[in-house]
């Protein structure tokens, strides 16, 4: 079984672990130890392909139009449960992500990058558009907005999303500390690490 | 050896959709423009049009300068269009004449965007073209 040897590896989506395997995820400003229970496919669908105009109701979109951050439903999950995903979209527009209470995800000091019909043409598996979303307190829902970049009125501004889901387990402080001998903690010595929302 | 460079594009209609030309100049396609506002480039693939008033026409395809008063600049020679039969041109017809944004001012400028300027009102024009850029 293939497995992403790195995050955000070039090639398809693959789940980041085995059932059983360990991860460390970094939320609510500390890494926390989980481990993984179910892992479950989330195939791209007409499910998980979403119309911003529609979700936020204004009809159309002119040319340079923007929509502002759009809360997903789809992209929801439950306590102690990870979303692995990535998008795309089909109408000529950019969009962008934003976790952590309106917090601009894929954007360093100079500005937020977005994903249009002309990333799936550089980035074919779509591996840059990786993200996650971790169930559990706070604010940790994935909102989407996106601008009309066409030449055109849009009447449909869609996004789709897919990937993995998976069912996690907290683990207790059990682990050696590696930098604090004869403290315990909950990240197994092999857990993969990964940043959920970001920072 | 010829290195030939990548230049990812994407196919799209015309942003007016169908057009019934008018005695001037109809905008057939406006460039799309990225959120930084800069402006892609577009290349006519196919051209349809439909003629039924009651002779042979032209039309020509171009673009428009940024005089104060934007004057028709014509790209592709004039193209025959006979009454009561569709003329289709395709991509191996057409030239990969590049309409781009050409921000000098006056008559030097160019819009970009892609009219078509026909010798009769009332002739039915729909395109699809080819937008480089981000």
């Amino acid at each position: 079984m293939n497995f992403v040897d790195n995050l955000y590896s070039q090639g398809p989506i693959a789940p980041i672990c085995q059932i059983k395997e360990h991860l460390a995820i970094w939320s609510e400003a500390r890494w926390i130890g989980f481990e993984a229970e179910l892992i479950e496919p989330i195939p791209r669908s007409s499910q998980f392909v979403i119309d911003l105009i529609a979700i936020a109701g204004v009809g159309i979109l002119a040319p340079i139009g923007t929509i502002a951050s759009q809360l997903i439903p789809q992209l929801q999950v439950s306590a102690n449960e990870l979303f692995h995903a990535r998008f795309f979209v089909l109408d000529d527009i950019e969009a962008q992500l934003w976790q952590l209470s309106n917090m601009a995800r894929f954007a360093p000091r100079g500005g937020q990058a977005g994903v249009n019909l002309f990333t799936p043409v550089y980035d074919p598996w779509l591996a840059t558009t990786t993200f996650w979303v971790l169930g559990g307190a706070g604010d940790k829902d994935a909102r989407v907005g996106c601008t009309n970049i066409g030449g055109a009125i849009l009447g449909q501004a869609r996004v789709g999303f897919f990937g993995y889901r998976y069912i996690l387990k907290q683990e207790p402080d059990i682990y050696p500390d590696p930098k604090n001998p004869g403290k315990r903690i909950s990240i197994h010595p092999n857990a993969r690490y990964l940043p959920a929302q970001g920072w | 050896m010829v290195m030939q460079v990548l230049r990812p594009a994407i196919r799209k209609p015309n942003s007016a959709g169908l057009v019934t030309t008018t005695a001037g100049p109809d905008l057939c396609h406006i460039l799309g423009t990225n959120r930084s506002g800069i402006t892609r480039t577009a290349v006519i693939r196919k051209i349809i049009a439909y003629n039924n008033t009651g002779g042979p026409e032209t039309l020509q395809f171009g673009t428009r300068d940024l005089a104060g008063a934007p004057a028709f600049v014509q790209y592709l020679p004039d193209l025959w269009v006979p009454n009561g039969i569709e003329s289709i041109w395709n991509e191996v017809d057409i030239p990969a004449v590049e309409f781009s944004v050409l921000l000098l001012l006056l008559a030097l400028g160019r819009e970009g965007n892609i009219y078509v300027q026909a010798s009769v009102a009332n002739i039915l024009v729909s395109l699809e073209v080819e937008e480089f850029g981000s």
